[in-house]
């Protein structure tokens, strides 16, 4: 890991006259740097100071932008600057969007900055904490949050999400059998668990803003005085039109657990204290063979992904070990969908 | 049916990967944690041979009722799977198959499943 994808002298100083219109008061860049993950997205720590205007002071903010390495398959900077805007505006619990940078004269490429906010969001190390129910009730009520976004309610602001699925439950039982028709080796067992998830398909309800990555890991978890608290929700990259019931699957999801199997809630605590705060604040039911039917289809998804990432080192695309091992998750996967779908065949 | 990369392939980029690595870097111990993994499942696949495929071979055999390579038997019960007219005994052959692979890629989790955790 080199100094490649810190921020320049040049650039930082084009971002200072840039954020020196944009907050209309002198601003200083006090301090960057680059913070660790993120291949496809970098984000750079970002310590400005404002003299007057409309956000006088100091200010501890994030700024992300695509890395060299961006592929086109997720959300633009713009786009997911306009679902973080949209998720602040319905009081979910996401750190506050500050200003969307399209001019690409300035970092050479589009980004947004945010504020910075405390906490941890490692699943490895938030799984050794000790459970808790109230940290996992707390989570369950801001996905409700999420889920309130609506297309109606959203209006024009998320139409880059495309129109909604009728029934999206098969509409991605029919992408994930695409998606492995076009792999080369058969996998008889992933096919099972969708055939499994076609026949047991729910009837369409409502349609909502999904995450479509809410789980351990995407979560930051802040450690208060008064206990572990819920900080922010990150990368909305994949976020979309779905049942609500698919973002609630797929955090409670085993593969998600981060090895801690008995606190079912993203290994950080009760499945029953998550589905409470979810359901609570959503008013929305969310019956137990429902909930089940989505988590078949989170290992599902997850095996189908990895499937593709491994064929990406397979075929010479990308050599990556990291691609190379995902293949091998796939048998731990392929033995909850047995596990999950055990029939009369 | 073992998923690609084999093992042998997952020495390889294993290999190319250690000779690039940077022991000062910040994931410098997330790598070698991959590479010891990918040496391990290597290892173990090595050590059981052609006796996992075999066994399967066997079982898709008995549960279609024809013979053929590994590969193109799995292709058939895609089909079958697919267009909702998979054979009695589908889910038991995938499970035992699953199981074989899963020694392979992690024992450690087959036994936590054995053990009911």
């Amino acid at each position: 890991m080199g100094m490649a994808g810190n921020l320049t002298t040049e650039q930082t100083t084009r971002l200072a006259a840039w954020l020196t219109g944009e907050a209309q008061a002198e601003t200083q860049v006090l301090a960057t740097e680059r913070l660790s993950g993120g291949a496809i997205q970098e984000n750079h720590r970002l310590e400005i100071e404002v003299a007057g205007g409309p956000w006088p002071g100091r200010h501890d903010l994030v700024l992300r932008r695509d890395a060299a390495s961006a592929v086109a398959t997720s959300h633009s900077r713009a786009e997911e600057y306009a679902l973080l805007k949209a998720a602040h505006k319905a009081g979910v619990t996401v750190p506050a969007p500050c200003v969307l940078c399209t001019d690409e004269s300035i970092l050479g490429g589009p980004f947004f900055i945010m504020h910075r906010v405390a906490g941890e969001a490692r699943g490895g190390r938030l799984i050794k904490s000790p459970p808790d129910a109230a940290l996992v009730r707390e989570i369950g009520a801001d996905l409700a949050r999420i889920h309130t976004i609506t297309p109606t309610t959203a209006g024009g602001e998320l139409e880059f999400l495309g129109t909604p699925p009728a029934d999206p439950a098969r509409a991605a039982v029919a992408q994930y059998r695409a998606y492995l028709d076009a792999l080369p080796d058969p996998h008889p067992t992933v096919e099972w668990g969708l055939s499994w998830l076609a026949e047991h398909a729910p009837t369409p309800g409502e349609i909502v803003l999904c995450h479509r990555d809410y789980r351990t890991g995407n979560l930051m978890i802040d450690q208060t005085p008064d206990g572990p608290h819920l900080s922010a929700t990150l990368d909305w990259e994949f976020a979309g039109w779905s049942d609500p019931l698919e973002d609630v699957g797929w955090f409670l999801a085993k593969c998600w657990r981060f090895g801690r199997w008995d606190q079912e809630a993203g290994g950080l605590g009760p499945r029953d204290d998550f589905i409470a705060g979810y359901t609570a604040a959503s008013g929305r039911p969310a019956p137990p063979e429902a909930v089940a039917y989505w988590e078949v289809m989170a290992h599902v998804r997850w095996a189908v992904i990895a499937l593709q990432q491994a064929w990406r080192h397979v075929s010479g695309e990308e050599a990556s070990l990291e691609l190379a091992l995902t293949a091998h998750v796939v048998p731990e996967l392929e033995a909850e969908i047995l596990a999950m779908t055990g029939g009369p065949s | 049916m073992r998923k690609r990369p084999s093992g042998t392939a997952l020495i390889e980029i294993a290999e190319a990967t250690e000779a690039a690595a940077d022991p000062d870097a910040p994931n410098a111990n997330y790598v070698a944690a991959m590479i010891r993994n990918a040496c391990a499942i290597a290892e173990r696949q090595a050590e059981g041979g052609h006796d996992a495929d075999r066994a399967e071979a066997a079982g898709l055999h008995a549960l279609l009722g024809q013979a053929g390579a590994v590969e193109d038997l799995n292709r058939e019960l895609v089909r079958l799977i697919r267009d909702g007219t998979a054979p009695v005994g589908t889910h038991a052959h995938l499970v035992a198959v699953n199981r074989g692979e899963l020694a392979e890629s992690n024992p450690r989790y087959l036994a936590r499943l054995d053990d009911g955790d």
